[in-house]
């Protein structure tokens, strides 16, 4: 990073905090704070909802998916537009006219008091720690790339986001995601520019996407059905309704979002923005990681993007083998290139043997990639550097984007998409510690612990809560980087969590007959069944997109069935 | 009891519903075509 970015980096961080403390004023009452007195406008809800979906994890990761393995990524989104509808004709209306705090106290006016804190514990369990991995991820691929303190970058990322949210409550929150979202779309559409100005001035954008497409990346929509296989058309559209369905409707960083909108048309017309926009903007995103492919089709790539064994391989004894591999890189990458160029060119008859030509020296490419994540692998005894995504070593996909950023983009332009990796990481950490305050101090201390203070004092609670989730936050997040696996459990808990929450708000819905019994014994199965199916042998390659339906089926039916159980028989009327 | 205002509202928000399902079904199709002219 070169001066004019630290300049643009401190700039934002500095106009953030700014921005979002000058919100204290609107939240010195708590209905202000967790709510915004129910005052915020739709689109201004709506692009808070999507600025706390879409972490640095999505803007980093999900492009170097799509340069690794296309564009199938997206499909994960294809429910989202039907539960937007779904939820705006029926749970948003509920907790709207209830006028709650949180989506879990719906719970107990339903149910019972269990039911309720037992959702909203698990609630804060699954985010506590997502949290600190939305930090870390980041955190850590940054301080590999520019070679920062790890500790410091997840303070530069948590401690102002902690810091506006605690004073600034959920109107900081939102005011400053609908800044982060506009930089962040900014940041990408600057990239895209760049990466088609990148291209050799003889190959058009057509003819460039030609050779993705050639190459396996504009692999948008698959129509197959495969349990096994995480994105399909099929497990987006079902398995991804219910995940859409429970993410929206039952978690509280989301469901807080819309119950602060002015009306209860405002807060639908929120989530049908996001219906709207959410599948074009992941297109954007993994349009950006297919052109940041195409331009590495005609500009050298490094052999691995991710540089953290440079040093543990150049002191090994496979130095020399390293290095040798890298000669026959450079040498396959120019085959390559040229292979692109004469596809690229090709007119039509010719176009099927060009094909074949630069398939054979991408596989070539693909090859000694491979050769080198297994030194890696050797080396370190990093064993997932054996394993791939798509054709790119599974560690070597978050670095892609980074990469391309620091050593191709110019000076003022890196760090304005760094300080979009940070707008994304403090927009989708600033709401979820919102949510973690707000359930925390109206499901457990203000319902279980105080229950009778006024309004000042829930108010300093709510920010001490605010702070304390923060601080864990941060602490998660260094740790995550130190237990490195964390990540995948964090996702795998999220989907098992996600599945049996909707299920309970389904039975409180549709079923008149079910009780807190049935709620709460109905919960518990569908947690234990899929936490079962997520890591039996035998199921445990199923895609996690599976597990939300059975979650929402297993509470459904052992909820009504409990319930049934448990109801009292009415006494026949003597005559 | 509904208001006139309330069931034009309604109206709208249904509008709005049907709206957002077809322009998905769009947005893949449109997807759905790219891939196939550009593979």
């Amino acid at each position: 990073m070169r001066t004019l970015d630290w300049a643009v980096l401190v700039a934002y961080l500095v106009w953030i905090v700014y921005d979002g403390l000058r919100r204290t004023k609107a939240a010195e009452h708590i209905e202000g704070y967790f709510l915004a007195n129910r005052s915020l406008p739709w689109w201004a809800v709506g692009l808070s909802v999507m600025a706390t979906q879409l972490s640095a994890i999505t803007l980093v990761g999900t492009t170097g998916q799509a340069y690794a393995d296309g564009m199938r990524f997206v499909q994960f989104y294809f429910g989202l537009p039907i539960a937007m509808v779904i939820l705006s004709m029926t749970l948003v209306p509920f907790f709207y006219r209830a006028k709650v705090y949180t989506a879990y106290e719906y719970l107990e006016r339903r149910f019972d008091v269990k039911t309720r804190t037992l959702a909203s514990l698990l609630f804060l369990c699954s985010r506590t720690m997502s949290t600190g991995v939305i930090i870390s991820a980041p955190a850590v691929i940054l301080s590999i790339v520019f070679k920062w303190n790890l500790p410091l970058t997840i303070l530069a990322i948590g401690g102002p986001t902690v810091l506006y949210t605690m004073f600034g409550g959920v109107q900081a929150v939102t005011w400053t995601d609908v800044k982060q979202m506009v930089l962040v779309v900014g940041g990408l559409t600057c990239v895209v520019v760049a990466l088609i100005l990148g291209l050799p001035h003889d190959v058009s954008i057509g003819r460039a996407l030609h050779v993705a497409g050639t190459a396996g990346r504009l692999n948008a929509v698959d129509f197959h059905f495969d349990l096994q296989q995480p994105y399909t058309f099929w497990s987006g559209l079902l398995g991804g309704l219910f995940l859409q369905l429970s993410y929206f409707g039952c978690d509280q960083s989301q469901v807080q979002r819309y119950l602060s909108a002015k009306s209860l048309d405002q807060a639908r017309s929120s989530l049908l923005l996001t219906g709207f926009v959410k599948i074009p903007l992941q297109v954007l995103v993994v349009m950006t990681g297919v052109l940041v492919f195409v331009f590495y089709l005609f500009n050298q790539p490094p052999m691995l993007f991710n540089t953290e064994n440079t040093a543990a391989i150049d002191q090994s004894a496979r130095a020399g083998e390293y290095h040798a591999l890298e000669q026959r890189f450079s040498t396959a990458f120019e085959q390559r290139r040229d292979a692109a160029i004469a596809l690229a060119e090709a007119p039509e008859p010719d176009r099927a043997a060009a094909r074949d030509r630069f398939r054979t020296s991408n596989r070539d490419l693909v090859d000694i990639r491979r050769q080198a994540g297994d030194i890696v692998s050797d080396v370190t005894g990093k064993t997932e550097y054996r394993q791939a995504t798509g054709d790119t070593p599974k560690p070597d996909v978050n670095y892609v984007f980074p990469t391309f950023v620091t050593t191709r983009l110019p000076q003022g332009l890196v760090g304005l998409i760094i300080a979009a990796i940070f707008a994304a990481a403090m927009s989708a950490s600033a709401g979820e510690l919102s949510a973690t305050s707000t359930a925390t101090v109206i499901d457990v201390y203000r319902r279980l612990l105080r229950t009778d203070q006024s309004d000042r004092h829930y108010l300093i609670a709510s920010r001490f809560a605010t702070a304390l989730w923060g601080v864990v936050a941060c602490g998660v997040a260094y740790f995550a980087v130190q237990l490195g696996s964390l990540i995948e459990v964090v996702n795998r808990f999220g989907s098992i969590f996600y599945g049996s929450l909707l299920g309970v708000f389904v039975l409180a819905l549709v079923f008149k007959r079910a009780n807190g019994t049935g709620a709460f014994v109905g919960l518990l199965a569908g947690l234990a069944t899929v936490v079962t199916f997520a890591f039996h042998p035998r199921t445990r390659n199923v895609s996690y997109l599976w597990h939300n339906p059975l979650g929402v089926i297993v509470v459904v039916v052992v909820g009504a069935i409990v319930s049934v159980l448990t109801t009292p028989k009415r006494q026949p009327v003597k005559g | 009891m509904h208001s006139p205002e309330a069931g034009d509202e309604d109206a709208r928000m249904y509008r709005t519903y049907i709206l957002v399902l077809i322009t998905e079904f769009l947005v893949i199709t449109a997807l759905w075509l790219f891939e196939r002219a550009f593979s």
